[in-house]
This record gives C-alpha cells, structure tokens and sequence, in this order.
C-alpha cells in the first residue's frame, strides 16, 4: 500500500473502525513507515488529550408534567418570531391606545347650555343630549315603581275576586242540585201521598157501602119487628 | 441475549405517543446527559448547556408526533441540539458577548507556558487550563469539523451515526474528522500544551 491510501485510512485505524484484516495491513504499514506512523501517533495523542477534557455531570432533572399553559404564554409563543419583542410590543400597543383614548375624548368635546349656565362635557362617547334632571328622573323612576305596584296589588285583588265569584258559583250550583233533589222528593212524596188518599177513599166509599147496606138490613129487621 | 428489558427509544416514543407522559420521561433521562454533553462541548458554557438541553427536550416533546419513523429519533434530537447551540452562539455574538475565558486566553497562554513541574497544584491549574486551551481550539477550527470531533471523541459516535445525522457521506465525515484533528494538534501544539503528549519523536 502506497502512504497515501494509508492516510485516507489512518482516521479509521485511529477510532478502530476497521475490518481485523485491514488493521493487519495498515500495522504493517506502519511499521515499516516512520512517516506514517508519525502521523498516526500525533493523531492518537491528539485524540487523546481532547479527551481530558471532561464534562461536568447534568445537575438537573428535566420532568415534563401535563399542565394547562396559560394565555399569555400561549400568546408569548403565537408572537415568538425573530426579533419580535413582546415586551415592547406591549408597551407600543398601550402607548397608541391611550393616544386613541386621548383622540376621541378630543373629538367628543361638547359646550352645552343649560339653566344654570354653561356646561362643558368631555367623553369617549357621546352623551344622549337630554337634559332631564336627575332628581326628575329620579321621581320618575319611583312613580313607575309605584305604579307596578299598584298595578300589582290590583292584579292581585282581581284574582281574589275571580276566585271568589268562582267560590260563589259553585255554591249556588251545588245549592241548585240540592233544591232539584229536594223537588224530586217532594214530588214523590206527593204522587205517593196522592196515591195513598185515592187508596183511602176509594176504602171509605167501600166501607161506606157496607155500612149503608149493613145499617139497611139493620132497619128492615126493625120494621119486621 | 437481552437480559434486562430496557424499553428502546422506539418503544418509549410509541408508549408516548399513545398517552403515557413517564415513557417521555424516561426518555429524556436516558438522551440528556448526550444532549448535555454535546452543548456543554459546543458552547463551552455549563448554563448555555443546560438551556440548550432543555430546549431540545421541549422541542422533542412538542414535535415528537410529526417525527415519521421514530427509529431516527438520535439523529433527528441531535440535529435539534446543533441547530440550538448554532442559534445560542449567533445569539451571543449578536449580543456582542466576549465569553469570560476566551477573553483571558492570552494571560492563560503566558501561565501555561510558564507551567512545567510535577506539583499538584501546577498539575490542577494545569486540568483547569485545558479545558480552556481545549475549547478555544475547537472554537477556532471550522464549525463543521468542530461538530464531527465532538460527536466522535466526546459522544464516541460510530462515523456511520454521524453521517447519518449530519446528513453526509461516510467519507466526508471521515475527512472532516482527520482534517479536524490535524487542526486541533497545530492549535494545542501552539498553545503549547502537551508538547510532549502529542508529538512523537522517533
């Protein structure tokens, strides 16, 4: 083997990533090439002094739990693109809605005049231009609850009337059936009694008969005495 | 044989995806010490590390559901972590951030030189400094060599994995190993540590 195709092969000999029978190859080379193996050994070395250099243990433990990520976070890592600062972002943003604020109270900028005078009146949004008193108001409010409430009360009095002319009703139903009944049983008792008279008389008419003829017989055996 | 029944990565990932956060878990303890290991390598800093770590697992966790085959789950974390510690550095250069110890490399250079006895107390300024000496060569040598020789010397990556998750071919890597390392003997060789722990003298 030529020192050239020896060289290509040094880096394998030198991490043993070899097959055994090019290892032989290339050890024989080696001992027979001061050159090579110069090289070989300084590579050696050097690999082994890089290895001095230890590094320290881990000193921590990475444990992933489930956990909810709150929004900002969530919004943190929406934002997360390069050179953007959240932080100032956050800060612009505030800055130009306050401006904004600061405009349109600007722009809502109102002089009235009322009774008492003038009046300025400054706001994000308008004010309706009423100028119906706070006291007026006011009254106005306890009258309609006044009114709901009489109006409630009433409504409560009509229900109690109702039921009552209902309770009325069904009173003088049961009070007519009870009469129709009562009619019912006189009639009957009538009929019955009407009965029981022309049963009656039409016994006295027979017991007239027999006392007539019995009180005839009776005079005719007088006379033949 | 397999004695032990370690759940592989595909087995934790697919017990993940159905619902089980500890299989998740469990994954990151087994990856972040690597994971650790390479940022702490790349950066050079404990802290940047650490965050790196994080990030990567998070990033992991979030995205673990768009990962298509999860057997290429190494390649595809560690191709987080290196485009992480690649931002972190940007980050730092735009920050224009002079890490603490590369600014101190000249006065470290002037001690080192100076250093040459057997006592422990040389000897500890002596590991302290080559950590420093170590880091700084690997931050001037060029970046994708300096990601090969992490992956191969402090991860003990087969050259085949590195291809795989640097998206190269085998020999590539290997070249970009041996130039890497060629590199790394002229800048120790210059800051002159181990003189005598690397070069061979016949």
């Amino acid at each position: 083997m030529k020192c050239d195709e020896i060289k290509e092969k040094l880096i394998d000999l030198v991490y043993d990533e070899v097959s055994a029978e090019e290892k032989k190859k290339l050890k024989a080379h080696l001992r027979r090439c001061k050159n090579c193996k110069k090289e070989y050994m300084e590579l050696v070395n050097t690999s082994k002094v890089l290895r001095k250099w230890k590094a320290p243990e881990p000193s921590f433990n990475f444990i992933f739990i489930k956990e909810r990520i709150s929004v900002i976070n969530r919004l943190k890592e929406w934002f997360r693109v390069p050179g953007f600062n959240f932080k100032k972002f956050g800060i612009a943003f505030g800055g130009i809605a306050v401006g904004l604020l600061i405009i349109l109270s600007l722009v809502n900028f109102e002089v009235n005049k009322t009774e008492n005078g003038l009046s300025i009146s400054m706001g994000i949004f308008k004010k309706s231009k009423s100028t119906i008193d706070e006291r007026a108001l006011l009254q106005q409010i306890t009258k309609v609850q006044q009114e709901t409430i009489h109006l409630f009360t009433r409504i409560m009095e009509e229900r109690e009337l109702a039921q009552r002319r209902d309770y009325q009703l069904m009173l003088a139903e049961i009070v007519r059936t009870l009469e129709n009944k009562q009619k019912l049983e006189l009639s009957q008792l009538e009929s019955a009694l009407i009965e029981s008279y022309t049963d009656n008389s039409v016994k006295i008419e027979r017991t007239n008969e027999v006392l007539k003829s019995l009180i005839s017989t009776a005079n005719f055996r007088i006379e033949k005495k | 044989m397999e004695v032990f029944l370690v759940p592989s990565d595909v087995e934790l990932i697919n017990d993940f995806l159905n619902g089980n956060i500890q299989s998740f878990n469990r994954l990151a303890i087994k990856w972040q010490k690597n994971l650790f290991g390479f940022a702490y390598r790349y950066t050079g800093n404990e802290e940047e590390a650490k965050d790196i770590c994080q990030k990567a697992l998070i990033k992991a966790y979030k995205n673990l559901h768009n990962l298509k085959n999860s057997g290429s789950f190494s390649s595809w974390i560690y191709q987080i972590t290196i485009n992480l510690c690649k931002d972190e550095v940007k980050k730092r250069k735009n920050k224009n951030h002079i890490p603490y110890n590369e600014n101190k490399m000249d006065d470290e250079n002037s001690s080192v030189e100076l250093i040459s006895g057997d006592s422990p107390q040389i000897k500890s300024l002596e590991k302290k400094n080559i950590k420093e000496i170590i880091r700084f060569a690997l931050n001037s040598i060029p970046e994708e060599q300096k990601i090969v020789i992490i992956m191969k010397e402090y991860q003990g990556l087969k050259f085949t994995e590195i291809a795989e998750i640097l998206k190269c071919s085998v020999n590539t890597i290997k070249s970009r190993m041996y130039y890497g390392l060629n590199n790394m003997k002229e800048k120790l060789l210059k800051s002159n540590i181990g003189k005598e722990e690397i070069l061979y003298e016949m």
